[in-house]
């Protein structure tokens, strides 16, 4: 988007910018200057943006949002080439803030995930359910987690569930049967 | 002759004219829910008010108004101090077993908050206060106090150096600030005459009524210090302890020591080889200190302040300090604590954090414990409710100060192990699965990520904020020398490491300095665009506009998009002097690709 503002600013007598993105809150963080990840790319675009406003009481900009659904005519070809062009990352990849934090995120919900894995994590006798995919489900910390998220408002159906995923050892269910 | 005078007097700055973005930026930082004062009038009225256009205008022109003319209207200086009892103190009859809260009325708060924004930024972009002042500056938190703290104690240690710390108190902090020194002071920092001026209307004649129960009083004058209860008095008085900080760091050069200052709560710090010559070093530093403090205006409390060691060796040995102030005079000496409370962090005397996490985790586990009233597995709250509540409100207590333990290649199995029984009887609450069910099980159900991996991600991100801090922030002066950017290098900083000294000091400062070069991005927290009052957006609001339809779901919503779309677009076409661009990125899947953005663009007419 830096460029395009940039493009568009450098061309003679223009007084009106129009942009079209499917993304209107992307197109926010590029004109404010605070600390955010991808920071440079708003300051040149504040730079540029206040050198061509201060110019001309009459200049403006406008940002149109362009759901990316309606796969919409000249979107559509940004969207187009965006997509079939391949930059491969070189030996030396630039990061940014938020690439690095993600990494770390995911880094440790894999860690988690192998731990599941594992029967003496989960117990022996934890219910395994499977999506309708085929694939076993897995734990996440994200909107409440797997299990939680569809049943957590219901407290009946909800401690049904936990109780039925998670069943008293065997042992105890032994020991009530020897007594009684 | 002032004591002020060894300082440089800074340059004036412009205060440009308050923006509606600024005030907005203000408002939607307050919660709905604190409570009004005097004229009664909420935040949620003020956000519904402020919702009309002209009334946001007519509001900035009168915070413009207040700032140029010199004057904050009487309306705005009139509060109500709400005196409630303090639970669990055994006799009421003293004064300290009550908390005053003062509630100001929130249209001269909204104001105060859009200055001391105004005022932070300046504070840090200009240098006006020491690097080693944590308090009520922006970025500058506890956390980064104690990292500060610690690193300095490890790396000193794999010298062979032993610490000592004295930590003082300033006694009455708030309501001791002097007005004429603090005008003196803004001068000094280069805030316009019709700001100073402005401050001289806002300090004096204060008035606040007493509220107890039923009980209310009239009026009674209130102007000692600054003005309590309002978003300006932490602003203001650190920028009134900074010429403290700045002349001792000036005039005890010779004496090597690190000072470090958390709003009223100092420290000062001596290392060497015995601990005799350390003691010897803190006397003298405090005696200067307390000379500065005198100076100002302010007073040290004696009888608060605390003497510490730092020794990993086996010996006991902690001689006494005789501070030469009563009560510590002739054979009075000062002892060194066996523990040292400070930020909320408990530091023992070989830093291994035990009683601190035994105390949160504790902390943690009665608060898990008091909300079993809210909710069993029959009745009361549903569960995701219950993980919410553990998510915000008791995991942060029972993690608070985790960094200082937490680092690669620390020892913190009995640590981790006290949080661990902690989640689980959290889980076991949320889920209400029987008590003998595995803690694995129970977390995975709730959606509680394992302590130590919650830990080590939480740590791992914060790694990085380092790179966002400003460039004279404190931890900056102990990393390598690509991180020092502004910042003094500490003697005990990193980059004064050899390759092989370094591999001697363990901590969180060497992990965060093993991790930034994975970052490639810089930042600029505190960029000339920044500045309050100068933004893109408070410079030309009308000028950037922003055609928004949030997110459609259904069809017929879709369409009446697609139909106005191509309105507007007819429309750009054949207009002049127009270019139009269409901008779209793809983040693809596989991680040896960059992310890309990509643009096209035409000229119309």
């Amino acid at each position: 988007m830096g460029s395009a503002i940039t493009l568009a600013t450098q061309q003679d007598n223009c007084e009106k910018i129009y942009i079209f993105t499917d993304s209107i809150a992307s197109a926010r963080r590029a004109v404010d200057p605070s600390l955010h990840s991808g920071q440079g790319h708003s300051l040149a675009v504040c730079q540029t943006l206040a050198a061509w406003l201060a110019e001309d009481s009459s200049c403006t900009i406008t940002f149109i949002q362009v759901p990316s659904k309606l796969e919409w005519s000249i979107h559509k070809e940004a969207h187009d080439y965006a997509k079939d062009l391949i930059s491969p990352a070189g030996p030396r990849p630039a990061m940014s803030l938020d690439s690095v934090q993600k990494a770390v995120t995911k880094c440790a919900q894999e860690s988690w995930t192998r731990m599941f894995e594992n029967l003496s994590y989960k117990g022996r006798n934890f219910l395994h359910l499977e999506r309708l995919d085929g694939d076993a489900l897995k734990p996440t910390y994200i909107n409440g987690g797997v299990w939680l998220s569809p049943v957590g408002s219901n407290l009946s159906v909800a401690v049904r569930l936990f109780r039925y995923s998670q069943p008293r050892p065997n042992w105890i269910i032994l020991r009530t049967f020897q007594h009684s | 002759m002032s004591v002020l005078d060894p300082l440089p007097t800074l340059q004036e700055r412009d205060w440009p004219p308050f923006s509606a973005l600024e005030l907005t930026d203000a408002l939607s930082s307050c919660s709905s829910r604190s409570s009004p004062g005097l004229d009664h009038i909420t935040w949620v009225h003020l956000k519904a008010v402020l919702e009309i256009e002209k009334s946001v205008q007519l509001l900035v022109t009168l915070a413009d108004a207040c700032i140029h003319v010199g004057h904050w209207p009487k309306h705005f200086k009139d509060s109500v101090s709400v005196i409630i009892p303090k639970p669990g103190k055994p006799t009421y009859s003293t004064p300290k077993s009550f908390r005053p809260i003062v509630l100001l009325n929130t249209v001269g708060k909204l104001i105060e908050k859009m200055i001391s924004n105004r005022l932070q930024f300046d504070m840090i972009k200009d240098d006006l206060v020491h690097p080693n002042q944590v308090g009520g500056v922006r970025q500058r938190s506890t956390k980064d106090a104690g990292l500060f703290l610690t690193n300095l104690v490890r790396t000193g240690w794999a010298k062979g150096k032993k610490t000592s710390m004295l930590a003082f108190d300033i006694a009455q902090f708030f309501p001791s600030l002097n007005h004429a020194m603090l005008l003196a002071i803004l001068r000094k920092q280069g805030f316009s005459s019709f700001v100073g001026r402005f401050f001289a209307s806002y300090l004096i004649d204060r008035f606040t009524s007493y509220l107890c129960g039923s009980f209310r009083s009239g009026p009674r004058q209130a102007d000692v210090g600054v003005g309590q209860g309002s978003a300006l008095s932490p602003v203001l008085s650190a920028l009134y302890i900074a010429p403290v900080m700045k002349l001792y760091h000036m005039q005890a050069v010779a004496l090597k020591t690190s000072l470090l200052l958390y709003v009223d709560d100092g420290t000062v710090m001596a290392q060497s080889k015995s601990l005799d010559k350390n003691r010897e070093t803190l006397k003298d530093a405090y005696a200067v200190l307390l000379r500065l403090f005198v100076a100002i205006g302010l007073v040290l409390e004696h009888s608060k302040t605390e003497y510490f060691i730092f020794d990993r060796s086996h010996s006991d040995y902690s001689p006494p300090i005789g501070l030469g102030y009563a009560p510590y005079t002739g054979k009075d000496l000062l002892k060194p604590n066996l523990y040292w409370r400070y930020l909320g962090f408990y530091f023992d005397r070989k830093l291994l954090f035990h009683e601190h996490v035994r105390y949160y985790s504790t902390k943690a586990l009665s608060s898990v414990k008091a909300m079993k009233m809210l909710g069993s597995s029959t009745q009361g709250l549903p569960p995701k409710e219950k993980r919410l509540l553990y998510r915000s409100c008791v995991l942060p207590i029972a993690t608070y100060g985790y960094r200082l333990w937490y680092y690669e290649g620390a020892r913190c199995k009995k640590a981790l192990s006290l949080l661990k029984t902690m989640q689980r009887k959290a889980g076991l609450w949320i889920t209400g699965a029987f008590s003998t069910s595995l803690t694995g099980g129970i977390e995975s159900l709730a959606g509680l990520i394992p302590v130590h991996l919650h830990l080590q991600k939480m740590a791992g991100r914060a790694n990085f904020r380092t790179a966002t801090l400003s460039d004279t922030h404190p931890l900056r002066s102990i990393l390598s020398q690509d991180h020092h950017k502004g910042a003094q290098p500490h003697p005990c900083a990193i980059s004064q490491m050899s390759e092989a000294f370094k591999r001697k000091v363990k901590g969180t400062v060497m992990e965060i300095d093993r991790h930034l070069p994975e970052l490639t991005e810089s930042f600029e927290p505190v960029a000339s665009e920044a500045r309050p009052g100068a933004r893109l957006m408070d410079r030309f609001p009308d000028q950037v506009i922003f055609d928004d339809c949030g997110s459609l779901l259904e069809q017929d919503a879709l369409e009446a998009r697609e139909r106005d779309l191509f309105t507007i677009f007819g429309n750009v076409r054949l207009s002049d002097n127009t270019v139009y661009c269409s901008v779209d990125a793809s983040l693809p899947d596989n991680t040896h690709c960059n992310g890309l953005c990509n643009y096209s663009c035409h000229s119309a007419g």
